[in-house]
């Protein structure tokens, strides 16, 4: 095993991953979080930690959970999660994202206010509610709101009132540029000329400043390309996402994992 | 006014409301098992007010408010999806709200999260310059009938939950199937268990005697115990460097006097030594959290 992919099955960006990788001559591995986490042994010791297998690990976001699972499953998915995460965080060998003692994501939050905050970045406002009679967005400025499946959309009126909703407020009419960043490496995804707002250098600082190699940063952009607004973080970049600038950012993931 | 965050049928929460109400503290209770059934608005990023509207009352916490909270994410248990998924946009929204709010917040969400990944935490207790004792974390049959071979083990969770402590051997081992992993065994120390509770600079210690390889789960005697200065400094020291305001340390206390750190805990269940205590944890809790620092 060159390296270690940790991934569900239907995950595309893994799948290219690995293809390449095999295509090499090196052989990935592509196992789910419970699987993964029986692979590592973590030794304990006055002088430090040892993981074995000492091998370059890719990380993935885990497989949605399963409705209706057993206590005793939920508990082994937990130790699992466990084992990964500690394992991740105190290996040798090269791993993206690297978890660290905050978190899974490292410094990254579900919360886009607070991960702001962690990156040291503008926070802007958010907004976590659940209104029986429905909530209204709560200014006159567009708004994007997420329901409780993880559905966006533009806020426009009331919503209806039947779960919890996330929302942030967004540019009027905004388009949108991503920024892939594989540190020490940024790639935006259009041509559009943004030079002035330095959202490579910005992106490849927020990153950092979550202890995440890799990542895409968005940020919303007004239709006259006058301002900015730090849009959304992600710390497990989609196939979708990085397929524009997949064959300079895949060399460079090979690279970084040294396999 | 200080505030209380959780849900009213943990004994630890329920303890410090009575103990902070017996010492004439003005307190409100946000019960979050009548708040997930209520309305709630949690705004971040402007420094603004939550609100909530459960049984027929208003509530609002103020981000400057002195909040003892314990987030207790009781979504797993609930049979019906509305009310899981209202249990953990609850949560996710308080623990972020409360990350930023400015106000004394004990603990504050978005510290010491590696509590969750044992073999990470023993590994920060380590580099915080405490003894702990060796592990190994394994789904190998072979590494962990070695492990328990060579010496008394015991067996934890890794990820902290059913944590009762127990004894295993080489026996234990025997046809393992490594889909029964992962497991996380620790060599034993024999002695007594200290139980230190820090406050900022407060350090309240018990010491704990007991027949059993976990004291919690049997009769055990208990002493009011003052920790050497040393050791109270670096357990200070440690809580700080956390992020942590309240933190809640095992320890062992082997024969030759050596203190063995077995964790730290973010979110102590704190009541049964308070009570021993006399409520001295419980005053400096309060006191803590009112000093307005």
């Amino acid at each position: 095993m060159d390296v270690l992919v940790v991934a569900d099955r239907q995950d595309a960006l893994a799948g290219m991953f690995a293809a390449e990788v095999r295509r090499r001559g090196k052989t990935p591995v592509v196992l789910g979080r419970n699987d993964a986490a029986r692979l590592f042994t973590i030794t304990g010791e006055h002088h430090g930690s040892r993981v074995a297998p000492a091998v370059p690990i890719l990380l993935r976001p885990p497989t949605p959970p399963r409705p209706g699972r057993e206590a005793d499953d939920l508990f082994l998915a937990g130790e699992c999660t466990s084992t990964l995460w500690a394992a991740c965080a105190l290996t040798t060998a090269p791993v993206i994202n690297r978890p660290t003692d905050t978190g899974f994501e490292a410094r990254w939050s579900a919360s886009g206010a607070v991960t702001e905050q962690r990156a040291r970045a503008e926070p802007a406002p958010e907004l976590y509610a659940h209104r029986r009679t429905g909530e209204a967005p709560p200014d006159a400025r567009p708004w994007a709101v997420e329901d409780s499946r993880g559905r966006t959309r533009r806020w426009t009126a009331t919503e209806a009132g039947n779960g919890p909703i996330r929302a942030r407020p967004t540019l009027a009419d905004e388009l949108y540029e991503r920024v892939v960043v594989l540190q020490p490496h940024t790639w935006c995804i259009t041509t559009v000329d943004l030079a002035n707002f330095e959202l490579e250098r910005r992106s490849l600082d927020i990153a950092a400043a979550l202890g995440l190699a890799f990542a895409v940063v968005t940020w919303g952009v007004d239709r006259d390309h006058g301002s900015v607004r730090l849009a959304r973080i992600d710390p497990y970049p989609r196939a979708d996402q990085v397929l524009p600038v997949w064959s300079e950012c895949l060399p460079a993931l090979i690279e970084h994992l040294q396999c | 006014m200080l505030m209380a965050i959780g849900i009213d049928n943990d004994p630890t929460l329920e303890h410090f409301v009575r103990a902070a109400s017996a010492d004439g503290v003005e307190l409100d209770f946000l019960n979050l098992r009548a708040a997930v059934d209520g309305d709630w608005r949690l705004p971040l990023g402007g420094k603004e007010d939550a609100t909530f509207a459960l049984d027929g009352r208003d509530f609002v916490l103020q981000p400057d408010d002195a909040i003892y909270c314990r987030l207790i994410d009781l979504s797993a248990q609930q049979v019906d999806r509305a009310t899981r998924r209202r249990w953990r946009a609850l949560i996710s929204g308080l623990a972020a709200w409360l990350e930023q709010a400015t106000g004394t917040v004990v603990n504050r969400p978005g510290h010491a999260a590696d509590n969750g990944a044992k073999p990470l935490h023993e590994a920060w207790l380590r580099n915080a310059g405490f003894n702990v004792a060796p592990t190994l974390t394994s789904s190998n049959g072979v590494a962990l009938a070695d492990f328990a071979g060579s010496g008394p083990t015991v067996a934890k969770s890794v990820a902290g939950i059913r944590a009762d402590t127990r004894l295993v051997t080489r026996q234990s081992f025997v046809d393992f199937a490594p889909a029964s992993g992962p497991v996380h065994l620790q060599r034993r120390i024999e002695g007594c268990d200290v139980r230190l509770h820090v406050i900022d600079d407060d350090v309240h210690g018990e010491l704990i005697e007991s027949d059993a390889v976990d004291y919690r789960t049997a009769a055990a005697r208990f002493a009011p115990f003052e920790p050497p200065a040393a050791l109270a400094a670096l357990v200070v020291k440690a809580t700080r460097s956390a992020g942590l305001l309240f933190a809640g340390w095992d320890f062992k206390l082997d024969r030759e006097g050596r203190f063995w750190c077995l964790e730290a805990n973010p979110m102590p269940g704190y009541d049964g030594y308070d009570t021993r205590a006399d409520g001295a944890i419980s005053r400096s809790l309060v006191a803590r959290l009112t000093s307005r620092r």
